[in-house]
This record gives structure tokens, C-alpha cells and sequence, in this order.
């Protein structure tokens, strides 16, 4: 295996009319013409051609480089929504339940009870020199900690000293130690909703919701999340090295057409960025300065300075919340247990103004639907906006779509639309959508991959990093196996086959992008856009697919190589997170 | 001083920016921070501008407008801090429920106010069995603390007491106070001042008035270049018209303070009653109604009859978008 380690990305290009061939142990194309090969030749930043060495030695002189002789090859995975700014969750502490890889490499086990919580922050905090700054965690999910309370006394634990702020997986939520609370002057005489107090009246140290959690804000000192560094886009398109991706998606930037504009994007997305990344601009009311017409223009404007790497121009909508929040917004029969209604992020009239004036200006809109009262709701505005404005190809997506009906989707496909399911929800939440959020019956119907594609609906699956980790080889496994971490199958009848699947990840997400003439497939003329797999998804159990281990990516023609040693061998290995979550 | 923390909220065009607006021109010397969603929707071009930054402008009365474009805490956390504030004012979005931004009332530096809910009593109705939005006009009512009733200078007695009692059903202690055009004093809304409106609004006050039916379809651009042309004794008109380009549309025209208004108001009703009234003042009040009626008549309507509706879409499209007049 050592020999098939790729060089380091900061390795030169190969000269620009060189023709260089790649045997690999196996191609695979995703290209029906030309299935699987035994090598791929790439001159400058696109292929030439597919075949057997000795086909390819047609193209005239080549180079043979064996760096991927014993690897497998597949085009570049497409991440069709996922966010730039997970790149920057890394600066905190991880303590989700769920194993997560940063982009360094670093594998971060998930922890399992509380007390393994405890621990990593015990060893993180332990990691930090200066001693009054604030040791910051996120991802902590207590929906699998029944009956234990993580709070001050168990954080008191990590430091009395330092204050330490642990953010819940909802977002909706912190926990601090006693010094946070100190600090910020919250007592048993605060009377702010949303501070957690004990019988005795102090407090516990959760803070719920955004009043309580604003007390503690100016002792965490943390940026603006929603600014984008150059180093967040970094370890951002890092971690896509790590798990196969070469295209990626920003599906919710408010910079492009605001007064920052898209110069950070613009400076840091260059020709040696190891991904390629599409930056959609988030056009929901309040994201916007004035109305989405003038929006329209701005980022009409800006898509012509979309090069190579970077795709300007594109524009993501939200229309409700989430499901396992309870603010997606459903349709009869609803929530399990007559939960209210969910909530709108935008009023129907604000969206069908914001609709039309993208549609108009030209643009491809996807538009974030968890519910399906959602996707009722862009159906119904879309079929008005196009039969008042037909516009030919224009791709527009449901993105999440995780409860979107047959019904729905056979509507879908007349009007041309597009769906980007979130499959990794069947992993993350399905036991959840099993017994709190919709029950049995609906769960078994969501991420409805099989009826999307069964009713002529062109699909996608997703991962929404920071949201569920980027990996696409654990998105096609949870699409094909539905299988959730109690181990039941979330909707047999739902479930696609790996061949769905792959296309879904790669050609199925250069579609919604308008990308599939340049990207995901390896095809004569298009972008060396490759994955380096050390196995085939193809050729081992559906369980295992996303544990195979993925050894860099081919942008361009360039060489990025995978931080993730520690799992290179672990292809053979029981799986962590599966194993212990039975 | 600490600030008294206030939420408007409502539903998309219930009438919370006009509400803003009369709350910054009736300040009265009370310092009111008001925080919307753009800046755009405060008429702060008329207003004197101490200092401005991308998010906050100081005006020169001592009122402060803010934007809530990034984080809420952010914008929170800074008005709490400050000292020479008496009321924070934060606007909802149209589909927000008001709790949650309420929950900063009880933030340090700052004190639970009344939770204001505008609802459009031309609209309530309508908006309460709308399958995507229902439940949450409702909601938003709930949850307040003075519920203010507007546009009632454009409907029934017995719709504006209809939607009152509708309201006053969901939210059981709040207190009624009844705008015509926004025009309710910040001593009303934010001091628990009793409202001096007189309580039935909806009739036409001392001056002289008139009915103008205007059946059938209207040129809209010719009506309100007629309108534009009255003298000034001719205080107010207000009516709605169906305009010959879009009679599926209840078109909303208004002539006040010297400007004539054109807006969509949902779609047409079976009932609705085409025609303006016209207000007049002065000592020939009487025959400015009538030369304005006469003319109103014989300029607007195109001597289409008007029948039919438009189809439901096209309504639903332009609901309450403001139109472009002439
Ligand atoms: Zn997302």
C-alpha cells in the first residue's frame, strides 16, 4: 500500500501537453460507454482518453506514472450541499456522538456516554497554554445520553479555572462550567428565560435558547461564523481530499452579493485549491440588502467571474426548519404526538417574489425543503413562476427533500426539477424519525431515493457538513443500506443500489450544478477530477462502503494527497462507530 | 435607565412598518431604538442622521434604528449595554413567532415590555385558513400583549369587529387599539396609554363626504391623474377599484396628504362595493365632491363591464405588492 501513497499536493502539475497514463487497479468511469479500464490519461487538467495501456499509447508519446497502480479509480465525488464554514468548526473541541474525522486527519472517536465527554475535554484542556482562554466544544447530543445531564458540576470537572462552553448538536443549546457562569454574572438571580435552575434555584449551567445563551457570548469570543476565512476554505476543501470530493458547494454564502463580495472566495480558490467549489448565494430575506431583483443582478454579475476552480452565480432559498428540531414544516398528519407546526424561514409571498426574480434573472435556484409542506410550497410557486416565465433547463432543486411524496415527486419531474436527498438523515437521526419525530410509517418513506428516481426525478444525495460529516462514501452506504445506528432498516422499499448511489454522488450532483459537462464522470475533454480509493464500492458489502479507505483526490490533473494515515489500513478493521452502536 | 424590550410582530404586511414609522415621528422625546430587518423600511431619509454604521444609525432626536443582518445576540447584547435608551423596539419577520425575541426582555439591561401584534383586519380571515400559514397567524396572535387592528378605515364595522373578537379569542388579556394609517402615538403602544381614538373608527369624520361607485373596469393611471388634479380642500379618497389590467385584484387607491397611492389588496371579493369615498373640507366642500365625483366618473371608468374573476394565481401573485402609479 505505501507505494500507492500519493505525493503531496504541493508537487508541480505535469507540463500542459504532456500525456500522462495512470494504470490503476481499477477505473471506474461512471461513463456507460466505457464502463470500468485499466488506466486513464490525462494531458494538462482534462482527460484524454480511457482504456488499456496499450489503447491509450495511441494518443501519441505518454508517460506512465504507477503512483495509483494498485488504488481504484472513480471520478471525483460532487458534494452538492454542504457549507464552507464547517472548515472552521475544527477550531473547537469535537464531543459529538458519532465519530468524525477533522480535516488534519485527526480521527475523533465519538463519545458514547458522558463521561467519555468529560475526558476529551479533561485532554483538551490540558493541551491549552494560556490559561484564561475559554476551551470551546460542539457537537455535543445529548438525545443519546438518556437520563445523564451534562452541566456544570459534570463541566466543573474538566476546569475550575478556565471557563468552558460546550455547544449542543442543535444549536439551540449550551452548557457551561461554574467560572463561565461566574464570569458572565449569571446567578440564581438572573432572571432570564432559558437559564436552566436547579430546586434550589441556581443555576445549572444550560443555557437555552439565544437571550440565555447571549449571556455567556462575550467570554467565548468566537468570529462570525458566517464570514468566511481563508483558512476555513482550506481545511474546508481539505477534508473533501480526505473523503473523495473534488467539487463542493458553499450552499449559503450572504457574501457574494453583499458588500464583502466574493473577493475572499475569488484570492483563496486558485489553481492549486484542491477542490473545485460552487458558492451559492443565500437569497432568503434578511441575508439581502433591498429586494431580490437587485439581488438577481449582483449575483448575475458575479457569476462572470466564476473561473476554473470557482462557481459564482448560483442561489440557495430556505423555506422551513428542520425535522428532528420540529420546525420543518409537514403536512397532515404531522408530527408523531400533534406537535405544532413547524416554522416558515420565509413568508409564501416574500418566496415567490424571491423565486420569480432569480428564475427571471437567470439563475439556478435550490431551495432547502426538510418537510413536505416545504416541497408542497416550492412545487406549487415553481409551476406558477414557470408558467409565467418558461425558462428551459433550469434545474432548480429541492435540497434536503427528505419528505417531499410520490405525489410530489411525480410533480417534481413534469416541472424539471431536480432533488438533492439527505440520506445521511437514515445514520444520523433515523432512529429518531423511527420513534419522536414522525414514527415508523413516515420514517420508512423519507430520503425517498428510490421514488425519486423511479419517477424520472434526477437526484443527488448530501451530507449538509458541518451539519453530518463530508463523506460521500458513507452517503451512498446510508442510501443503499438505510440502515440506522440501532441497526433496524429505515424503509427497505426506499433503499437504491450502489450503482444509483455512485451516480447520485457524482454525476447526479454535476447535474444540479450545471457541472456535467465538465465533471463527474471520467470521460474524454472532461476535468481530471478523480478519487483515490484504496477499494471498489462495487465489489465489497453495502455495509462496508463507507469505511473504504480513500487515499486523496486528482483535481485538475494535480495530486492532493489524504492527512487520514491512520485509517489507510483500516479498511479491514471492525468499524468503530458501527460496532458500537448496536 | 434600563430599556423596555417591545416585539412587533405580525404577519407579512400586516402594517409593522408603518406602525415603526409612526412610532419614530410620535417618539415625543422618549429614546426608542427601534430593530428591523432593513433598513430600507424606515423613512429615516426624513429624519436627521447623527452617525451611521453598516448596522446602526444614531438619529438626532435620540432614537437609534439598527439592522438585525447578523447574529440577533449581537445586535441585542449592544442595546442592552447601553444607558440612554428608554424602549427597544424589535421588528419580527412576517413568519416569526414573537416569543422567541421576547425572551430578551428578561436580558440584563433590559426589561419585558408588551408583546405588540399588528393584524390586518381586511386579511385576517383570510389569512387564518390559509393551508401554509394558519397555524402560524395564530400563533403570532397568541402571543399578544396589545393587539393593533389595521387598515379598519377599509372595512365593515362589522369586519373590524369581527376580527377583533376573532383575536381576542386567541389572545384573551390583550389590549385593542385600532389604526387607520399606522397612526397610533408611541405613548399608546409603549406606555399603556389609553388609546384617545375614538372607538368606532370606521366612519368618516366631520368633514364632508361623498360616495363615488365606480362600476365596472377602471383606468387606474387615468383615475389617479384625475385624483391629482383636485384641489386641496379635497382632504382624503380612499376605495377600491378594479383596474381594467388586473381585475381579478382589489386595487387599492387612496389620496392622502397630497399623494395618490396604488396598491394590490388581495384578490376581489364577491361583495366588494367598486368606488371611492371622498373626504372635503372648507367652506365648498360641497361642490368639490361634486365636480371630483362627476369628473372621477367620467374620466376612470372604460365603459368595460366588469364580470368574472381572475384566475386564483394570478391573485395570489401580487398580493399586496405595491404597484408603480401611472
Ligand atoms: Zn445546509
Amino acid at each position: 500500500m505505501s507505494t500507492s501513497t500519493p505525493t503531496p499536493a504541493a508537487a508541480p502539475a505535469p507540463a500542459p501537453d504532456e500525456i500522462v497514463v495512470y494504470p490503476a487497479r481499477l477505473v471506474r468511469t461512471m461513463d456507460p460507454a466505457r464502463p470500468v479500464a485499466e488506466a486513464v490519461a490525462v494531458r494538462g487538467d482534462r482527460v484524454v482518453a480511457v482504456g488499456t495501456l496499450d489503447e491509450l499509447r495511441a494518443y501519441g508519446p505518454v508517460t506512465v506514472d504507477d503512483r495509483y497502480a494498485d488504488a481504484v479509480l472513480l471520478p471525483g465525488f460532487v458534494e452538492a450541499h454542504s457549507h464552507a464554514m464547517s472548515g472552521s468548526s475544527w477550531d473547537k473541541v469535537y464531543v459529538g456522538r458519532f465519530e468524525r474525522t477533522s480535516p488534519d486527519g485527526r480521527v475523533w472517536p465519538g463519545c458514547e456516554d458522558v463521561a467519555a465527554v468529560v475526558d476529551r475535554l479533561r485532554a483538551a484542556e490540558a493541551e491549552l497554554d494560556d490559561p484564561d482562554a475559554p476551551l470551546l466544544a460542539w457537537g455535543l447530543d445529548p438525545i443519546y445520553f438518556p437520563g445523564e445531564e451534562l452541566a456544570a458540576r459534570e463541566l466543573d470537572r474538566v476546569s475550575t479555572t478556565r471557563p468552558v462552553h460546550v455547544q449542543h448538536a442543535s444549536g439551540h443549546i449550551v452548557a457551561v462550567n461554574s467560572t463561565m457562569l461566574r464570569l458572565a454574572g449569571v446567578d440564581r438571580g438572573t432572571d432570564v428565560e432559558g437559564v436552566v435552575k436547579d430546586a434550589a434555584g441556581d443555576p445549572t449551567g444550560e443555557l437555552q435558547e439565544f437571550a440565555a445563551m447571549g449571556l455567556v457570548m462575550a467570554h467565548v469570543g468566537a468570529g462570525n461564523p458566517m464570514v468566511t476565512t481563508p483558512a476555513a476554505l482550506r481545511a474546508f476543501a481539505q477534508d473533501a481530499v480526505n473523503h473523495g470530493a473534488t467539487t463542493l458547494t458553499d450552499l449559503g454564502s450572504v457574501e457574494v452579493a453583499g458588500p464583502a463580495g466574493p473577493a475572499t472566495y475569488l484570492e483563496t480558490v486558485d489553481e492549486t485549491f484542491p477542490a473545485r467549489l460552487s458558492v451559492f448565494h443565500f437569497g432568503s430575506a434578511g441575508a439581502l440588502s433591498g429586494p431580490p431583483r437587485e439581488a438577481a443582478a449582483r449575483i448575475a454579475a458575479a457569476r462572470e467571474l466564476s473561473t476554473d476552480r470557482l462557481q459564482l452565480g448560483h442561489v440557495k432559498l430556505m423555506l422551513d426548519g428542520s425535522i428532528q428540531g420540529f420546525t420543518a414544516r409537514l403536512m397532515e398528519p404531522g408530527y408523531l404526538g400533534g406537535r405544532p407546526n413547524g416554522i416558515w424561514a420565509m413568508a409564501p409571498h416574500e418566496f415567490e417574489e424571491a423565486l420569480t426574480a432569480f428564475h427571471v434573472a437567470g439563475l439556478l435556484v435550490h431551495v432547502h425543503c426538510n418537510g413536505d409542506q416545504a416541497t408542497q410550497l416550492f412545487v406549487e410557486t415553481l409551476e406558477r413562476v414557470l408558467t409565467a416565465h418558461p425558462r428551459p433547463d433550469h434545474r432548480h432543486t429541492v435540497t434536503h427533500s427528505q419528505m417531499t411524496t410520490p405525489a410530489q415527486y411525480r410533480r417534481m419531474a413534469a416541472l424539471g426539477m431536480c432533488a438533492n436527498i439527505f440520506a445521511n438523515h437514515v445514520w444520523a437521526w433515523g432512529d429518531q424519525h423511527m420513534d419522536v419525530t414522525v414514527g415508523p410509517d413516515r420514517a420508512a418513506r423519507m430520503n425517498a431515493a428510490r421514488t425519486a428516481l423511479d419517477t424520472g426525478v434526477p437526484i443527488s444525495l448530501h451530507c449538509d457538513t458541518p451539519v453530518t460529516p463530508l463523506a460521500p462514501l458513507e452517503t451512498v452506504q446510508h442510501a443503499v443500506t438505510r440502515q440506522t445506528p440501532s441497526g433496524r432498516v429505515m424503509g427497505e422499499h426506499e433503499r437504491i443500489t450502489v450503482g444509483e448511489a455512485l451516480h447520485a454522488v457524482t454525476l447526479g450532483g454535476a447535474y444540479m450544478l450545471k457541472l456535467d459537462h465538465e465533471v463527474g464522470s471520467i470521460e474524454p475533454g472532461k476535468y481530471a477530477d478523480l478519487a483515490v480509493l484504496a477499494d471498489d464500492p462495487m465489489a465489497v458489502e453495502p455495509d462496508r462502503i463507507g469505511r473504504i479507505a480513500v487515499l486523496g483526490t486528482v483535481v485538475g490533473g494535480r495530486h492532493h494527497a489524504s492527512t487520514v494515515h491512520a485509517t489507510v489500513t483500516a479498511s479491514s478493521a471492525p468499524a468503530p462507530a458501527l460496532a458500537g452502536a448496536r | 435607565m434600563t430599556a423596555r424590550l417591545s416585539v412587533l410582530g405580525g404577519y407579512l404586511g400586516a402594517g409593522k412598518t408603518t406602525l415603526l414609522n409612526g412610532l419614530l415621528d410620535t417618539a415625543g422625546g422618549r429614546r426608542i431604538a427601534v430593530v428591523v430587518n432593513d433598513f430600507g423600511t424606515v423613512n429615516v431619509d426624513r429624519r436627521l442622521v447623527r452617525s451611521a454604521t453598516a448596522d446602526t444609525l444614531e438619529l438626532s432626536d435620540g432614537c437609534v434604528c439598527c439592522t438585525l443582518r447578523g447574529e440577533v445576540a449581537d445586535v441585542m447584547t449592544r442595546l442592552a449595554r447601553r444607558d440612554d435608551l428608554d424602549h427597544v423596539v424589535v421588528e419580527a419577520s412576517g413568519v416569526a413567532d414573537p416569543a422567541g425575541l421576547a425572551t430578551w426582555g428578561r436580558f440584563p439591561g433590559l426589561a419585558p415590555g408588551p408583546t405588540i401584534v399588528c393584524v390586518d383586519v381586511t386579511r385576517i380571515t383570510r389569512w387564518r385558513r390559509d393551508p401554509y400559514v394558519g397555524d402560524l397567524v395564530e400563533r403570532q396572535l397568541a402571543r399578544a400583549d396589545v393587539l393593533v387592528l389595521t387598515r379598519t378605515d377599509l372595512a365593515a364595522a362589522e369586519t373590524v369587529a369581527a376580527a377583533e373578537a376573532a383575536c381576542l379569542a386567541l389572545a384573551p388579556g390583550a389590549r385593542v387599539v385600532r389604526s387607520r394609517g399606522g397612526d397610533v402615538p408611541a405613548a399608546v403602544l409603549l406606555d399603556d396609554v389609553a388609546q384617545d381614538l375614538a372607538p368606532a373608527p370606521v366612519g368618516i369624520d366631520p368633514h364632508r363626504s361623498e360616495s363615488v361607485a365606480l362600476q365596472g373596469l377602471v383606468d387606474v393611471p387615468r383615475l389617479v391623474a384625475r385624483l391629482g388634479r383636485t384641489p386641496a380642500t379635497l382632504v382624503r379618497a380612499k376605495g377600491f377599484v378594479r383596474d381594467a389590467r388586473s381585475p381579478g385584484v382589489r386595487t387599492l387607491v387612496q389620496l392622502a396628504g397630497g399623494r395618490v397611492e396604488v396598491t394590490h389588496a388581495g384578490p376581489w371579493a364577491a361583495d366588494d362595493v367598486p368606488g371611492l369615498v371622498l373626504v372635503a373640507a372648507g367652506p365648498d366642500a360641497r361642490a368639490v365632491l361634486a365636480s371630483t365625483a362627476s369628473g372621477l366618473r367620467a374620466t376612470a371608468l372604460t365603459g368595460t363591464a366588469s364580470s368574472g374573476t381572475a384566475p386564483s394565481d394570478t391573485v395570489s401573485r401580487t398580493l399586496g405588492a405595491p404597484l408603480p402609479v401611472a
